[in-house]
């Protein structure tokens, strides 16, 4: 790409082109009584067909770098550049909606839908056909290791590792080019959470999907292709 | 489409949580449905009081002392026959009359029945129909004509050997003043009357302020022979009903020109026709209450609707802010902001028209002659509630993205 600068994160050299790139961005919550810098000046490249992982204590703005990566909100300065174009300057729920999908800790299923109605939910959004919705819901289902008993299950009938695998294939299922993952494993247990992060890493080595991880746990941080870690808002790349 | 669809969708998987919705719009309705209901019925009861408590009123003596025997001008009858703010106008004339044929100047000796022609029976004060009997075929709107047909009283008639069904000659003599003040009698027609019917001689005397008579004439025909002729005549009562009592002050100042006026309870006792007194007190009273009350339900009215859009606007506030998770998934899948209230605000709608329309149409089974006071009612429940829900929708889309994904890690 022309742009493409070595930085952190990917440089193009492995093959890999350049979906997200971030250009000294910084970002603050700003209440009545005080101004809180939760990132700084974090500039990286995230290439297609990679999984990252950012690591970083609690309160080091992971969260916040991510949401600004799912464009929820625009940074205070610098940009992002989406395969070369400024996201400030897309709409972002579009973005959202065609090209990214967010994974949560604890809360990312419909309560009111169940499992298979929530893995076509961003594919009936964007205006795919019911039928066409449902077949490709069913195969990521099963892709991701479920059964099709779950299809009419409600996530309250459903174990945490269920849940957030059901998740991963409405990520997957939507046909994005990026999936943001916050914490995927937080709550489960040792074996739910290495069937988490081998179905993360076939979505970006098998689907080319642009992964990038927030977590504590080095378990998974270990399994990702690139580490990069934030400290008081600052991005640098872990060796 | 889908908007809908999934606001259908979750309408029917929240069964609890929508069904105390409901419950509280079909209440909030319930509630619009008895204000508009009272305001309705307290105007129609103002609308009908005229008919129900009509205002009355007649002529009296100065000082109001009486209403019959009086002295009342041709040209007073003729202003309240023309007077347009008034109905049902009443009027007697006092005659005497002599039966079969005499000497003219001996009248006197033979005029020794006493008449009263009227227009109505209700010129009669205290007579009621069960107390006259007719001949089959005719009716009492005789009285309202000019035919020559009489009621007698029937110890009158036994007396004098007459029957119902046959014509007497009668003369009939009409009273006027002299320049002295003095009561002069005076000829007035000598006509065949037709006996059409008898009064009870027992109610004779109950008919209280008419006075004393034994036959009955309609005062249309006197009238005629006195115009025909020429006469001076008076009436000695009148009485009408007032079409429409928010117009008496009118009324009176056209009685003014008359000349009629206010009764003097003071002045000295005489028998000219000169005041107007109103029997206006009840209605009066009657109105004003009515009046006060609906005064009393427009005041609260624009309090009662705001009391709904605050319904509407705390209903829709906690439930999105209990579905926050929702909301923030729905931004995170690639909703916009502008889409979720709307799926948010469908959802709220279909409760409050659901809610609503089943309030008014249990309102209408129960009360089927004010079924469009409910729609009425029912668009101003939904007005106001949705007008609450859009207030309490656009604070909640103000609130940024990442600010609900930071208060629901909290939670």
């Amino acid at each position: 790409m022309e742009t493409q600068e070595k930085g952190i994160g990917g440089s193009g050299e492995n093959g890999g082109s350049a979906m997200i790139q971030v250009e000294n961005i910084s970002y603050s919550y700003k209440t009545k009584y005080q101004v809180i810098h939760a990132v700084r000046e974090v500039s990286c490249i995230f290439e297609q067909g990679m999984f990252y992982a950012i690591t970083g204590e609690s309160g080091s703005g992971k969260s916040t770098f991510m949401a600004l990566l799912a464009g929820l909100d625009k940074p205070d300065q610098g940009r992002i550049l989406i395969e070369g174009k400024s996201l400030s300057e897309m709409n972002r729920d579009t973005w959202r909606r065609d090209m990214v999908s967010v994974i949560y800790q604890s809360f990312n299923l419909f309560p009111l839908l169940n499992a298979l109605e929530n893995v076509m939910y961003p594919m009936e959004l964007k205006g795919i056909k019911k039928q066409e919705a449902r077949e490709r819901a069913k195969s990521y289902i099963r892709k991701v290791g479920l059964s099709e008993k779950i299809y009419r299950q409600y996530p309250q009938m459903m174990s945490g590792g269920e849940q957030q695998r059901v998740a991963i294939a409405r990520g997957m299922a939507a046909g994005g080019k990026v999936l943001l993952a916050d914490e995927p494993s937080g709550n489960l247990d040792s074996g739910n959470e290495r069937n988490i992060v081998e179905l993360l890493k076939s979505a970006a080595h098998e689907q080319g999907m642009c992964v990038i991880v927030i977590t504590h746990n080095q378990e998974v941080a270990k399994a990702a292709d690139r580490i990069l870690r934030m400290k008081d808002g600052r991005l640098e790349e872990k060796a | 489409m889908f908007l809908v669809k999934s606001s259908i969708r979750n309408i029917a998987r929240s069964k609890r949580r929508n069904l105390l919705i409901l419950c509280i719009c079909m209440l909030a309705v319930a509630v619009l449905d008895v204000y508009t209901a009272s305001l309705e019925s307290s105007r129609k009861q103002l609308d009908a009081l005229p008919e129900v408590i009509p205002v009355t009123g007649c002529i009296t003596n100065i000082s109001g002392s009486r209403t019959v025997g009086l002295e009342i001008k041709k040209e007073t009858v003729s202003k309240l026959k023309e007077c347009g703010y008034i109905k049902n106008q009443t009027f007697s004339m006092q005659l005497a009359g002599a039966a079969g044929s005499f000497p003219r100047e001996e009248w006197k000796k033979y005029a020794d029945i006493p008449v009263t022609a009227v227009n109505g029976i209700k010129a009669l004060s205290g007579a009621e129909a069960g107390d006259i009997t007719l001949m089959p075929g005719i009716s009492l709107t005789f009285l309202g004509g000019m035919e020559p047909y009489c009621l007698m009283a029937e110890d009158f008639l036994e007396e004098r050997g007459f029957h119902v069904g046959e014509t007497v000659s009668m003369t009939l003599f009409y009273y006027t003043r002299s320049v002295y003040g003095q009561v002069e009698w005076d000829f007035l027609a000598e006509e065949p009357f037709r006996i059409v019917g008898t009064i009870d001689s027992q109610a004779l005397d109950a008919f209280g302020e008419s006075g004393y008579f034994e036959m009955v004439v309609p005062f249309g025909w006197a009238e005629k022979i006195c115009t025909d002729k020429e006469l001076s005549w008076v009436a000695d009562s009148a009485s009408f009903v007032l079409k429409n009592p928010e117009e008496l002050n009118a009324f009176k100042e056209e009685m003014r020109d008359v000349p009629l006026i206010e009764v003097i309870s003071t002045a000295e006792e005489n028998l000219s026709g000169s005041s107007l007194v109103m029997r206006d007190g009840t209605y009066i009273d009657s109105a004003e209450k009515l009046r006060e009350n609906i005064g009393l339900l427009r005041r609260f009215g624009p309090m009662l609707m705001l009391v709904v859009l605050l319904t509407g606007f705390v209903i829709s506030w906690l439930t999105v802010q209990s579905r926050k998770r929702e909301y923030a998934l729905m931004r995170a899948v690639g909703m916009s902001s502008a889409a979720c209230m709307a799926q948010f605000f469908i959802e709220n709608a279909m409760m409050a028209m659901g809610g609503g329309l089943l309030a008014a149409l249990i309102a209408w089974v129960l009360h089927t002659e004010t079924g469009s006071i409910f729609a009425e009612t029912l668009g101003i429940f939904v007005s106001c509630y949705l007008a609450g829900t859009a207030i309490a929708l656009g604070l909640n889309a103000r609130v940024p993205v990442m600010k609900a994904l930071a208060d629901t890690a909290k939670d």
